[in-house]
């Protein structure tokens, strides 16, 4: 069986050869704020290191290459490789995350030897950062026109790393697989790609031209029911067509932020929680982050913890206005018993105690198959998120007890949805819940509140897919608050269903 | 080719599985791989093979295969087929 695996040391070398510096594949930091939470491969690199591992074609030339990047690939893990070479013609590459297909392409060779083309390529100034552009601003006719050319000691890099020599494939059809990842992730759409679709179809006038070449790209059809980018385009060497490309890729929409306007349509403004102290586990963005503007626009104050999202939490305390010096931030790791015991210890110094605990918090949610070889992930991606809520729930619920105060957590509707690609979540889910419905048996003093949420609008489901059907957060943060204003008796446990 | 055949032949190519038979009580649980991004490269598939095009994200609220033969023959005015609930 052939595996292939991707390093962060291949992405950055890869970047560095094709001139495509999207930060959804270098950095750590962009990434964390997409759907993917970490970084993604690029396709074309998973294109390439399928190309590399076809049979050795001195006789033959790329005459076409189509791929399909269907999921998107991570960092350090193994993918099986099935290579399907039926004819010298002809050669046909799936990649494979144990047994969901992540890519595919196919490849078409024609008799003849390669023209000997330099890979020494001239220094050429390119963009060095990614045009950001929505849907909105795209259209039919929409272009770019460049010069472009690798940088030559990353490419030979690439080159040899994915043992590309001899495979049919010259050095300008390498550099122009690498330049269609440049001009989608770098101008159309640039920033917000997510690469699909790629063909590419090789000419032979140009091929004995040197480069740097020249290309010319345009919009061809935005599909608004996706935000599916289809552009068109050639890159010449000299005079010539030396390449013709069709890109398929869909434009990521921005990062959803809770509103307090939208709050504020479903849940007035009122002071009815002054004087209360909430610690809002996981609040810099996403559903955390609309609790912790519900409680502080009902007066609470709130502790906002995050771990990573620092500007998202900034952002979040400022969207609050006049209102702001209610959020206090606190940075660090809910998971880590120390921290949590030592955050016990300020807030009952400087506030007393607690009246509200919301466990948001959990691990990046990527679909995971439930295979043996992802039993690792799955137990990881269970302990990270029973970690999330156990450790807040076991250091505050005394605290809580001696306030009549809530414990609030977060599950979700899948439990009893069951979705394919998220066995992972929902096992973790009904883990927490099944740690809720013990707490509420045994601390009888802190009423217990089960959040079971449909799909929301996040940061990690702002996908093309992901968006359809999913729910704002202000709805669920105004249903939270509005079950405790109508909560009049302790009850052990309430599950809220939205 | 029948729309039955065309449509089983876009489903063999997008879950990847040569050996899939359609049948018209099958729904999504029914079939190997079908998660949001195949729901969405399956749409995409139909579209290109019947030369229809979907209004939003309605081939989710098809009960199962033989609703959407159905509504595959009433798009095309080609042959038909019984119904009944496809994407989770």
């Amino acid at each position: 069986m052939t595996t292939v695996r991707f390093t962060k040391q291949d992405l950055a070398c890869f970047s560095a050869a094709s001139r495509d510096r999207n930060p959804l594949h270098i950095s750590e930091a962009y990434a964390r704020t997409t759907p993917y939470a970490e970084p993604v491969v690029f396709g074309a690199l998973g294109l390439l290191a399928g190309l590399g591992h076809l049979s050795a074609r001195p006789d033959h030339r790329l005459q076409q290459l189509s791929a399909e990047f269907r999921n998107p690939l991570s960092l350090d893990v193994a993918y099986r490789l099935d290579i399907i070479e039926s004819s010298t013609d002809k050669a046909r590459v799936k990649l494979y995350d144990t047994t969901r297909l992540m890519m595919t392409a196919t490849f078409t060779f024609r008799p003849g030897q390669g023209h000997r083309e330099s890979s020494v390529y001239p220094r050429v100034d390119c963009a060095a950062e990614p045009a950001d552009r929505t849907s909105a601003t795209l259209f039919p006719g929409t272009s770019v026109t460049g010069t472009y050319a690798p940088q030559t000691e990353e490419f030979a890099q690439v080159v040899e790393r994915w043992r590309l020599s001899g495979k049919g494939a010259t050095s300008h059809q390498i550099a122009a697989t690498m330049w269609a990842s440049f001009v989608v992730g770098m101008h159309l759409p640039g920033k917000r790609a997510v690469f699909w679709r790629l063909t590419l179809d090789f000419h032979d006038a140009a091929a004995q031209e040197e480069a740097p070449f020249s290309y010319e790209v345009a919009v061809e059809d935005l599909d608004e029911r996706f935000d599916l980018l289809r552009s068109a385009g050639t890159l010449s060497a000299g005079s010539l067509p030396y390449a013709t490309a069709q890109m398929w890729a869909f434009v990521r929409q921005d990062s959803p932020r809770p509103s307090l306007r939208r709050l504020a349509g479903l849940l007035p403004e009122s002071e009815q929680l002054k004087g209360k102290l909430a610690l809002v586990i996981g609040g810099s963005r996403g559903l955390g982050a609309a609790i912790a503007l519900a409680f502080a626009s009902q007066g609470c104050s709130v502790l906002l913890n995050y771990q990573h999202s620092t500007p998202e939490a900034d952002l979040t305390r400022a969207s609050l206005g006049d209102r702001s010096a209610l959020i206090e931030l606190v940075q660090g790791d809910a998971a880590d018993v120390p921290w949590c015991l030592s955050l016990r210890e300020t807030i009952l110094k400087q506030h007393g105690g607690l009246d509200l605990l919301v466990c948001n918090a959990s691990p990046p949610i990527r679909p995971l198959a439930f295979e043996p070889e992802k039993i690792a992930q799955f137990q990881d991606f269970l302990g990270g998120s029973l970690a999330l809520v156990s450790a807040p729930m076991a250091t505050f619920l005394g605290t809580l007890a001696g306030q009549a105060g809530w414990n609030i957590v977060l599950s979700s509707s899948f439990v009893r949805e069951l979705p394919v690609e998220f066995p992972h979540y929902v096992t973790a889910k009904s883990a927490i819940e099944g740690l809720v419905t013990w707490s509420a048996a045994h601390h009888p003093k802190v009423r217990h509140l089960l959040v079971r949420p449909p799909k929301l609008l996040t940061d990690q489901t702002n996908t093309t897919v992901g968006r359809q059907g999913a729910m704002d957060v202000e709805q669920v943060a105004a249903s939270i608050v509005r079950t405790i204003y109508g909560t009049g008796q302790l009850q052990a446990l309430q599950i809220l269903e939205i | 080719m029948e729309l039955h055949d065309r449509l089983e032949e876009v489903f063999r190519q997008v879950f990847d599985n040569d050996d899939l038979v359609l049948r018209d009580q099958m729904i999504a649980a029914d079939i190997e791989g079908w998660d949001s991004v195949a729901h969405i490269n399956l749409m995409f598939g139909i579209e290109q093979a019947f030369g229809i095009r979907f209004k939003g994200n309605e081939l989710a609220d098809m009960k199962n295969i033989g609703e959407l033969k159905q509504f595959l023959a009433d798009r095309t005015n080609s042959d038909a087929a019984p119904m009944r609930k496809m994407h989770p």
